[in-house]
């Protein structure tokens, strides 16, 4: 529509170039027409406009969205509110858990003392025949003195078994009862941080879960200490040890009266 | 929902067993070793120091002193098994506790989890903490099992503390033997 205003337009000033007299044209329809279509084009473009706008608010808010999400997966790879709390720090129960399985000294681990019985570095065939007076391939020992001996170190190689197992569950007795110290102050530390509103971003079934672990290690804690208990208590009572102390006691008490005299004259 | 409660206060107290070991005042020195945190090896030997029937390390030619130390040492076992049934019973109690707490605890979450508009969560995180209700239950049960077993294991007195009583006993019928006269004239 612009281009025909445009052309009646040209068409006039032509007219008006080519001919010397000018000549005025007033089309009314023309002008109504030009009019119209110029106001439908401004609604139009304000149309377009708001479009625009619409578009970029929603870029917008997308990016938004998108540096939330990546503010929120910042935060959850965030560790330092765990970091100082006793949980996070295992050592205590790793230490603790490998020397009470470990076998032989490894190079790397420093131990001063290592419950382990010279049993296991000698050869099977040594133990059995040593423990049973004779292989089966050995002959029995030829006289007396070497028959008392035999006996004398099998009993001895089984009692020794007793005692290092003695050592070993009075140790295991000290660790139980460290870890169930340890586990103890986790559960405590566990209820005391839930319960602070702010600390932790989770949700309420996250904490409730959280809680209910904490009691399962208070129950875990429970039984480690009465099982440290009975396993000091299983120290107080082994068999041959015992039976070692009654002959000690009747050794000491023949020893006492053959030295009382009968008569102080 | 409360996050800290009495009842884990209670079980615990009944690790503390410090002041049960203290109460008797002739194993002194086991508590000592007992109480002090040391490294575990050095206070592991050092009980099985205390505690053992038969020390191989150590001569004894004097009965005197032999009964002494035998003395001692049964001192000290007295007294760890009496902590050590006080304590069973300690955790008897305190078990028993939390488990009806734990099903007070599951009524009330089946309650609010139920109504609209408590929690803000989905509904796999709603039905998961409903079956974690569930599990709460088994799990007061089993330590309700618990606290049962415990004091079972710890219903009779340990043997010297069974002579004792027996001894008290006696003393306390001679007694009134000694006081009865024969003849009512």
């Amino acid at each position: 529509m612009k281009c025909i205003l445009l052309i009646t337009l040209l068409l006039s000033l032509l007219s008006k170039l080519g001919h010397s007299q000018p000549v005025f044209v007033l089309d009314k329809k023309a002008i109504a027409k030009s009019g119209e279509n110029l106001a439908a084009n401004l609604s139009k473009g304000r149309q377009h406009q708001k479009v625009r706008d619409f578009t970029l608010g929603v870029h917008e808010n997308y990016d938004a969205m998108y540096a939330l999400q990546q503010q929120v997966l910042d935060n959850l790879r965030q560790a330092e509110t765990v970091q100082d709390l006793h949980w996070s720090d295992l050592s205590k129960s790793l230490y603790l858990a490998t020397e009470l399985i470990k076998s032989t000294g490894q190079p790397g681990l420093e131990i001063e003392y290592i419950i382990e019985h010279p049993f296991f570095e000698r050869s099977p065939g040594d133990n059995y025949s040593d423990l049973f007076i004779a292989g089966s391939d050995d002959v029995l020992p030829s006289n007396l003195a070497s028959w008392q001996q035999a006996q004398h170190t099998s009993q001895s190689l089984a009692s020794s078994f007793h005692q290092i197992a003695a050592e070993r569950k009075s140790y295991g007795a000290v660790a139980f009862q460290y870890l169930a110290e340890d586990l103890m102050l986790k559960a405590m530390e566990m209820n005391e941080v839930l319960k602070q509103p702010d600390l932790f971003s989770m949700t309420e079934a996250e904490r409730l879960r959280l809680q209910s672990d904490a009691e399962e290690y208070l129950q875990l804690a429970g039984r480690l200490v009465t099982r440290s208990d009975q396993l000091l208590l299983e120290v107080t009572q082994v068999k041959p040890m015992q039976e070692k102390a009654a002959k000690t006691h009747h050794r000491l008490v023949r020893s006492t009266i053959a030295q009382t005299p009968l008569f102080n004259f | 929902m409360s996050y800290q409660s009495t009842e884990q206060q209670a079980v615990l107290e009944a690790m503390q067993a410090g002041q049960h070991l203290a109460d008797y005042s002739f194993a002194a020195e086991l508590h000592q070793v007992y109480q002090t945190p040391a490294e575990p090896i050095v206070k592991s030997k050092t009980l099985y120091q205390y505690l053992v029937p038969y020390d191989e390390e150590v001569v004894f030619t004097d009965l005197t002193i032999w009964e002494a130390y035998q003395q001692t040492r049964q001192r000290n076992v007295i007294a760890l098994q009496e902590m050590s049934n006080r304590r069973k019973l300690q955790l008897a109690q305190g078990y028993r506790q939390l488990a009806q707490q734990k099903i007070a605890k599951a009524a009330e979450l089946r309650m609010l989890l139920t109504t609209d508009q408590r929690f803000s969560m989905t509904e796999h995180e709603r039905l998961e903490m409903l079956t974690q209700m569930q599990r709460t239950l088994q799990e007061s049960q089993q330590l309700t099992t618990q606290a049962d077993e415990l004091i079972q294991t710890s219903a009779r007195p340990s043997w010297t503390k069974a002579q004792a009583i027996k001894a008290y006993q006696h003393q306390q019928e001679r007694k009134v033997i000694a006081t009865t006269s024969l003849y009512n004239n």
